[in-house]
Order: structure tokens, then sequence, then C-alpha cells
């Protein structure tokens, strides 16, 4: 789960001049429903297509790239192949809470894969695992192991209530090692180690922080 | 006759779902009905409502479901398209309405036909056609197999298979369709026995003439190569290769005097002992009473519904079964229910049709293919895949294993992380290094045989 930038500057205007008010009210009430896509298609910008949580790539990049961006305005060109539905994800109020009182609020948004998402259901992720946060890095809470290709705890970790928190995170709020979800980022690590070991060229687009850390391929 | 689409607008946990039961585009069948199609889904998604309304839309019979349901609550909320004919070349859309004439109310099936798209037919003349030749003439009747079969294998009492419009084996013994071939049998049986009375009268009448002795043994044998033997037929031929898995086969030499002496089936191991009806296994029964209804009856042009053909079964009959039970019949549509990943391995990935529940407790079907219905777009080939794939990926289960392995495989990798570590400051000479290194070995050891 690596560290997101929530770049705001292809944001629709006046979706970012309510988040820019310091007292926005609820945002349920102020209708965005009608620039979802612009919300949707900008986190995936800023999450690389990933989900938020596993990097299981949910989200093709010709839906996501800057020339389907019109005045502003979120438009997919009719002649691409895709249509603005073909992507695995669902939209994650990363504490549950908050959706009650800003639903648009940008800040609290992810993409998340809609079988993990239907997984996190409404339980919250602890505060310092945001993955936006200024000082959030995977390699303070989590560690890869290439054998197994799970996740685990940092194991410099001595607070055992800590260690317990992020071992629940991983196995029951962000299903980092859920069955398809593993077996999948294996296969794409083994995959991408033939193709190194081939020397053939290769781009990674998907499980950025498993891959970083077995091949030392930063993206 | 098969079914094409199942639409429900409202019934039960559906709503506005439907089903397109053809094949995809890009397939060699593309836009045909298809031959098989496995429910699967999660307990009380509704697959053996599936199955048990078919009857009632394509024979007007009412099962369990429609008796509990009552009639009221599939008025005007479902419609079933099929295709039907000897080259399919009728196809209408079944759907139950009231209607209001002469002052009183009565439910009853109505029909849109169509001959073709282009060519608009009177739907009357159709309607007649299916009943009274397709139904009658051509197709066999619709065949239901509940997950709960009786197992009972006596083959006296009263039979009402197939006499209320299908055969229905939730309501009728299976054992019954024995009758079919009890005749059969018997006239086998007496005329074996009249040749071997003759040979008899033979031996006592010239028992020093080895040629005539000679010529009335081959007369049996002769007539033994010759002669169609119902019982060694089903054994060759169904049930002696489904039995084989339990070292059992059909016993076919029988000591049998008169019709009453030939009871059902008989059975033994393959040293010639036979097994008591009484001693049936389960599994011994599943196979034998579910396989040979469709053997016996020979169903054509029709539509077999199966729930929970996995009940009993080993895994290996499982990887089989549904190949060989399209073999015993003739152009007809299977529709099963299983919960079986084995089951389900058997199957296209467009003839499975995956129910679950959304977040408002109603059904929907998960799609297999991204895009366009095309084989091409399926993500998906369980016939292709390994069994814990299909368990993880459309059964969905979350793990590859037990909880207990999960922790395992959790603690592994926290050793190989801890260990790792050490090596790269160089410390994987140091007692604590050593101790996780025998952890993990133990650990691997435990695990490893059986992959991550």
């Amino acid at each position: 789960m690596r560290k997101i930038d929530k770049i705001k500057d292809s944001l629709p205007s006046k979706y970012k001049k309510w988040l820019a008010k310091e007292n926005k009210g609820n945002g349920a009430n102020k209708n965005f429903r009608d620039q979802y896509d612009d919300i949707v298609m900008n986190l995936y910008k800023c999450q690389k297509g990933v989900c938020a949580y596993t990097e299981a790539y949910i989200c093709p990049s010709e839906l996501y790239g800057e020339n389907n961006w019109t005045t502003g305005k979120y438009i997919i060109p009719n002649e691409t192949e895709f249509s603005r539905v073909d992507h695995r994800g669902e939209l994650d109020h990363f504490d549950p809470e908050n959706k009650k009182v800003q639903y648009w609020n940008w800040d609290n948004l992810f993409m998340i894969e809609a079988k993990i998402n239907s997984i996190k259901s409404n339980k919250p992720v602890i505060t310092y695992l945001k993955p936006d946060l200024n000082d959030y890095s995977p390699l303070k809470y989590f560690e890869y192991d290439d054998q197994t290709h799970r996740f685990v705890p940092n194991t410099d970790i001595d607070d055992t209530n800590m260690v317990s928190e992020i071992k629940y995170m991983i196995d029951e709020v962000l299903s980092l090692n859920h069955g398809v979800v593993r077996k999948d980022r294996e296969n794409y690590i083994n995959e991408l180690k033939d193709k190194k070991q081939r020397g053939q060229a290769f781009i990674v687009d998907r499980f950025f922080t498993s891959v970083e850390w077995v091949l030392d391929e930063r993206t | 006759m098969k079914i094409t689409k199942i639409h429900l607008k409202d019934f039960h946990q559906f709503k506005d779902l439907t089903i397109d039961l053809t094949y995809p585009k890009g397939h060699e069948k593309e836009g045909q009905p298809l031959d098989k199609v496995c429910f699967i889904g999660q307990s009380g998604t509704g697959k053996t409502s599936l199955i048990e309304l078919i009857p009632k839309f394509l024979y007007f019979y009412d099962t369990q479901l429609i008796v509990k349901s009552g009639v009221k609550s599939i008025i005007d909320k479902i419609i079933m398209s099929i295709e039907f004919g000897k080259e399919n070349e009728y196809s209408a859309q079944l759907y139950f309405s009231v209607s209001e004439s002469e002052g009183t109310k009565s439910t009853k099936r109505c029909w849109a036909t169509r001959k073709k798209r282009e060519e608009l037919t009177d739907s009357t003349p159709i309607y007649t056609y299916y009943t009274e030749t397709w139904q009658k003439e051509f197709a066999s009747k619709l065949i239901y197999l509940p997950a709960n079969l009786n197992f009972d294998i006596e083959v006296e009492g009263e039979s009402k298979m197939g006499k209320n419009g299908i055969i229905d084996f939730s309501k009728d013994k299976v054992s019954f369709v024995w009758n079919l071939i009890l005749e059969q049998i018997q006239s086998y049986q007496e005329q074996e026995l009249q040749i071997r009375q003759e040979i008899l009268r033979t031996v006592e009448q010239a028992s020093n003439d080895l040629t005539t002795i000679e010529r009335a043994l081959s007369k049996l044998k002769e007539w033994k190569k010759t002669e169609f033997n119902p019982i060694q037929d089903i054994a060759d031929n169904c049930l002696n290769r489904l039995l084989a898995p339990f070292k059992l086969r059909v016993k076919t030499e029988l000591d049998i005097k008169s019709k009453d002496d030939i009871g059902f089936i008989k059975i033994e191991d393959y040293a010639g002992n036979e097994i008591p009806n009484g001693l049936w296994s389960t599994g011994t029964k599943q196979v034998v009473l579910s396989a040979m209804p469709l053997y016996l009856l020979k169903p054509k042009h029709t539509v077999i519904l199966f729930d929970e053909p996995e009940r009993s079964l080993y895994p290996d009959l499982q990887r089989f079964i549904i190949d060989f039970y399209s073999s015993l019949a003739e152009d007809c549509q299977f529709f099963y229910s299983t919960h079986s990943p084995i089951i389900a391995s058997n199957f296209e990935p467009w003839e499975i049709v995956e129910l679950k529940f959304n977040e408002d407790g109603y059904v929907y079907r998960e799609l297999y293919y991204e895009g366009e219905n095309h084989v091409d777009n399926y993500k998906y080939n369980p016939r292709y895949m390994r069994w814990d794939d299909i368990l993880q990926r459309i059964f969905d289960m979350e793990n590859d294993g037990s909880p207990l392995r999960k922790e395992k495989l959790d603690e592994l990798a926290t050793y190989n992380v801890k260990y790792k570590k050490l090596e790269k400051q160089k410390k994987a000479e140091t007692e604590e290094a050593k101790t996780i290194l025998q952890k993990v070995q133990k650990l691997t050891k435990e695990l490893s045989a059986w992959e991550n």
C-alpha cells in the first residue's frame, strides 16, 4: 500500500471551491453526482490505476489519461475502445464516519477494488495507515516476504498492540494478503523476474510496493 | 427444446434480472441456446428456485416451489424464452398472466411466438404444435433430479412416473425406472433358461455324443453373442464405469426363475461377491440412481434438471459425470445447481451462472467477461483452472487453506523477513539467526509441500 499524492489540479472548479471552504457543511447535500466521473478518474490518476490498498490493477491508463479532460471536464473520447465503466474499482470512504458528514470529502476518498471494498465494508482503517498522509510510508509499517509473497507488520515494531493492529488491517480491512490478490502478485513478480533475468524490458504498472521490495525496481 | 433467456421482473430475491443462456460471440455456437447451464452461488441466492421454475413454464407443472409460493407469485413476473423444433426453428416467450373472460378470472400461459424474427407467425398453431406434436411426439418428458434423491431401491409400489407431465424424482422413486427394462430382462432370462434346458436334455439323451453336446453348447454361445442383454448393456455402457472407483460392477450372471426374482439391479465386487442392496454405500446409490434414469429413459430434445449432482460423490467421480450425463442424452439442455468447484470445472465460462446478493439483498449475475460478451473477453475458464483457483476466483474463497494454514504462513513470512534482515546485517551466524532459520525450515517443510 504505497503513498498516494492526492493532486487536486484537474478537479472541477465547482468541486475545488467547495473543498476549499473552511466550513464545507455536509457534502452529501451538495450534489456532486454529476461530477462523479471527474472525481473517480482524478483518483485513478493519483493512484496510477491501481487499488489504493492492494495495488491490484483495476483501471486501464486510457481511462484516466490527460486526453480525457476537455476544458476542465472529464469526457472520454468516442474513438477510445473503453467506456467510462470499464474499471473494477469502487469509491471507498477511508473513514466511514466521515462519509456521513462529508460524503464528497476528497481527502477521505480512494478507489479500491470492488471485492476488497465489500470485505472492508464499514470497517475503519487505523489513521496512521492513510496512504495520502505526508509522513506515510509503507516501509514504516509493513514488510514483504518474497517466499510466501505475504505482507507482515514491520518486524522492527516492538509495540505488540501496534503489531496486532497492523496485522488486523492486513487481514481484515486492507486485504493485502487476500488469496487472489496474493496469487496475482506472486505471478506478476515472477513474470517480471523472468523478464529481468532474460534482459527483456518491462514496465511496472501494479503491485508497486512488493515489486520494489523484491526486485528493487522503483516506479 | 432449450431455454435461451430467463427474465425475472420481480420474484422473491430476484428483481429485474435477465439471464442470457446463449453462447457468446466468437463461439462456434454463437447465439444458440447453451447445451448445459451451471448455477452456482451462496445458499439462498435462488439456484434451486430457478431450477424449480422451469417445469412450470415449460410443462405447466407445479414443483414444490410453485406449490409453496402460489401461482400468483409468478403472474406477470417472469418470462422464459425458448427455442424448439427439430432445427430449433420455433421460438417463444412463455409467461403467465391473468385473463378475464365472461366475468371469471383464470390463469393461463401466454405465448408470443416467432418462427423467425422476420417471419411473424400466429401464436395459436405454434402453441398447438408445441403441446400436441412437439411435446408428445418428438421430445421426451422433462426430467427433474432433486438434491435429495429418494434412495429407496424397492421397485414395488405405485409409480406416477411421467403421468403428470414431467418425470419428477422429487415425488417418484428413481428405482421405478428399473421397471422400464424389467420385461426385457425377464424375456432374456427366459430365453437363456430355455436354451440351457435344451442343453441338459441333450446331455441326458446323448451323453456319449460329444459333437451333439458341443453343438448344443455353441448354440448358447452364439445366442449370447447376438442377443441383446439389457443387464450387460447397462453394465458396459453406463454403470460399470461409474462403479469402478468403488471396485464394484454390475452383476450380469443372474440365477433367476421368474420376474419376481429379478428385483433391482445387482452389484458385486471384483471377486464376484454380491453386495446386498441394503448394504450399498450412499455413493454407490447416488451414482446408480442418478445415471440409470438418464440411460434408461434415453431423453431427447428436452430439459434435464439436476440439483447438486455432487451429492455423496468423491471428487474423482465429479470430474467426469457432467460429460457422462451429456453423453446419455440427445439434444437436451441440462441445468445443474452446485456448490462443488469440481463440478463447475466441467463447464465453459459462459455456461456458469453465478448468483450473488447485492447490497440491497437482491440477486444479480456475476459476469465473467468485461466489455462485449465475446469468448475472448472472458477472464476465467474453469476447465483450464486448478481446483484451488476455481475455489478462490469463482467461489470467492478468500484464503487458500484453513485459518490455521494462514496463521502458519504469516508466521513463516515473519521469520523469513527477520532472517533476511539479520543476513543483511551480516548476523546470519548468530544464535538468534540460527534459531530463526530452524523455525523457517520447520515451517517450510510443513507448508511448502503444499506450495504457498
